[in-house]
């Protein structure tokens, strides 16, 4: 087997005198969904925040491609194919959706190359079309979730970190959304997915990793956490 | 009466074209950094010395002194982020600690300026003789030179911010700064950018004001206490909101100059501004994100 194409080892990282992630391993192969569970304020934000850049670990090591990138900037990060979809979508609220977009080819090579992208993303999110020219503040949660994650494809993504994709979203729009990461998928992107809830990867996710206090707790696929319930009412309460 | 009037509204609207782009230099270093520059009166003086300074001091022709004193002030601006206020954003207490620089900045530089030029006023040399009757208002040629390039600066800012892709990087950066940097946007750069530029329109201003004025070294400090007024007025941070509050402003400082007497200008704002703040507390022009999940 090739060696995957994101591998994480023994990650530490945190904010100020805290340590939130506390030695976290695992991997993502191309074209694999991996998901991350947990409860609120266990380190899945912060994990993707330590893989983006934003944060720096403290100790441990991020392989992308086979190359130590945990001390890259973040736009070198960018550059290299991994895109960070974050927690609230943190779209630019006062630009177009269409500016939105734009701004997900910012860097130079995907610049080129933003219209065919365009194309592209409009094909997978035809709302965003018809949105093309609204302010994002005014789209609805589920338009805003979308434009997000359109956002992040305009760059040359090879893998997508997905952060919370069902937050706050009715139980409608959250299947269309899981629909459309599904559609990712299949057009073979690399999907790191976080979420707090088993049943919504259930049936995405090629393997599940279960994170309690910085570590992970539990790997395994998502029928076999289904078959666990110890593990689903110790750390999950469900 | 009408003739005072129209007089004092056509005054009103030189001056708001001047506060316009003071301003609109401040509101965007908030906008982009969260930085209230208090320097930024004292770069609008440096600004009117850099205009004065290459007419009588190199001799060169009078209408260099804008082009000149922007690009200067510009490469002064890289410079203060560089070494002022870069070090110190994102580490613990910086925006108390880029508050207290930047008036330290601000009172070096006028020090500055009083060492090297001296307490006397001198004229601005940026300037054209002459005006002309149209209904009974004295409408100058300095005005209209005043307002042309301010008009001009303006709409070029407007065009640089809307559509260019540094100008989107830096309003990408204002409005959601950390979704900014995961576009691959390196925050560094745009900060950097925006000092420059900020700087650069602070030393336009300068060098209009002060061919209505004089220059000395500490003529910034009151039109910035204006431009505070304004960008509160317009919303800190939007450009369009200050737009529209200087000329408010403007005409407004003018109006009550003519009927209550200069004195009372500053007073009458603060007090418009109070009033402003007590109903509208994004300012009047601001406004509160719309959230809808």
């Amino acid at each position: 087997m090739s060696a995957p194409l994101l591998s994480l080892q023994n990650l530490h990282a945190g904010y100020d005198d805290t340590l939130v992630l506390r030695g976290i391993s695992l991997d993502v192969a191309d074209g694999q969904v991996i998901a991350v569970l947990g409860p609120n304020g266990h380190g899945k934000t912060t994990l993707l925040r330590t893989i983006s850049g934003l944060l720096r670990p403290r100790e441990g090591t991020i392989l992308f491609d086979d190359q130590a990138i945990e001390r890259w900037r973040v736009d070198r990060i960018v550059a290299a194919g991994i895109v960070h979809i974050p927690q609230g979508d943190l779209v630019f609220p006062q630009m177009t959706v269409k500016e939105n977009l734009y701004l997900g080819a910012y860097l130079a090579d995907a610049h080129k190359r933003r219209d065919a992208q365009l194309e592209h993303v409009y094909r997978l999110f035809p709302r965003l079309k018809e949105r093309e020219k609204q302010i994002a503040s005014t789209l609805s949660g589920g338009e805003r979730r979308m434009l997000a994650i359109g956002r992040g494809l305009m760059s040359r993504a090879r893998l997508l970190m997905i952060d919370e994709p069902s937050l706050g979203l009715a139980p409608l729009i959250t299947e269309e959304i899981y629909d459309n990461i599904r559609a990712l998928k299949q057009e073979g992107y690399a999907i790191l997915l976080v979420e707090e809830n088993p049943e919504r990867v259930a049936d995405t996710a090629d393997h599940i990793h279960l994170i309690d206090h910085g570590n992970v707790v539990w790997n395994g696929s998502a029928q076999e956490l289904g078959a666990n319930t110890s593990i689903l009412t110790t750390y999950l309460g469900v | 009466m009408t003739a005072a009037l129209i007089q004092t509204i056509y005054s009103g609207l030189v001056l708001g074209s001047i506060y316009a782009l003071m301003a609109v230099g401040l509101t965007l270093i908030f906008g982009a950094l969260r930085v209230l520059n208090l320097a930024h009166g004292a770069l609008m003086m440096i600004g009117a010395y850099v205009s004065w300074l290459v007419v009588s001091w190199l001799g060169l022709p009078a209408w260099l002194g804008l082009p000149i004193s922007f690009i200067t002030l510009m490469l002064v601006g890289f410079l203060i982020y560089r070494l002022l206020i870069g070090p110190m954003i994102g580490k613990p207490n910086w925006d108390t600690n880029t508050f207290i620089a930047t008036s330290g900045l601000a009172l070096a530089l006028e020090s500055f300026a009083l060492l090297v030029f001296g307490p006397r006023n001198q004229p601005q040399p940026f300037a054209v003789e002459g005006s002309f009757q149209v209904v009974g208002v004295t409408v100058s040629y300095q005005d209209l030179l005043i307002m042309a390039v301010a008009g001009i600066a303006l709409i070029l800012m407007e065009r640089f911010l809307s559509h260019s892709r540094p100008g989107m990087a830096i309003r990408a950066t204002a409005q959601q700064p950390d979704a900014a940097q995961l576009m691959g946007i390196r925050q560094d750069h745009i900060f950097l950018l925006v000092l420059g530029l900020s700087s650069g329109l602070a030393a336009m201003s300068g060098v209009l004001l002060s061919s209505i004025f004089f220059i000395a070294p500490t003529f910034g400090f009151h039109p910035m206490l204006k431009s505070f007024i304004i960008c509160i007025f317009g919303g800190l941070g939007n450009i369009r909101g200050t737009l529209y509050a200087a000329f408010i402003v403007g005409i407004t400082e003018a109006l009550v100059s003519l009927f209550l007497g200069v004195r009372y200008a500053l007073p009458v704002m603060f007090g418009l501004i109070i009033v402003v703040l007590i109903f509208r507390p994004a300012g009047l022009f601001g406004q509160r994100e719309v959230v809808r999940l």
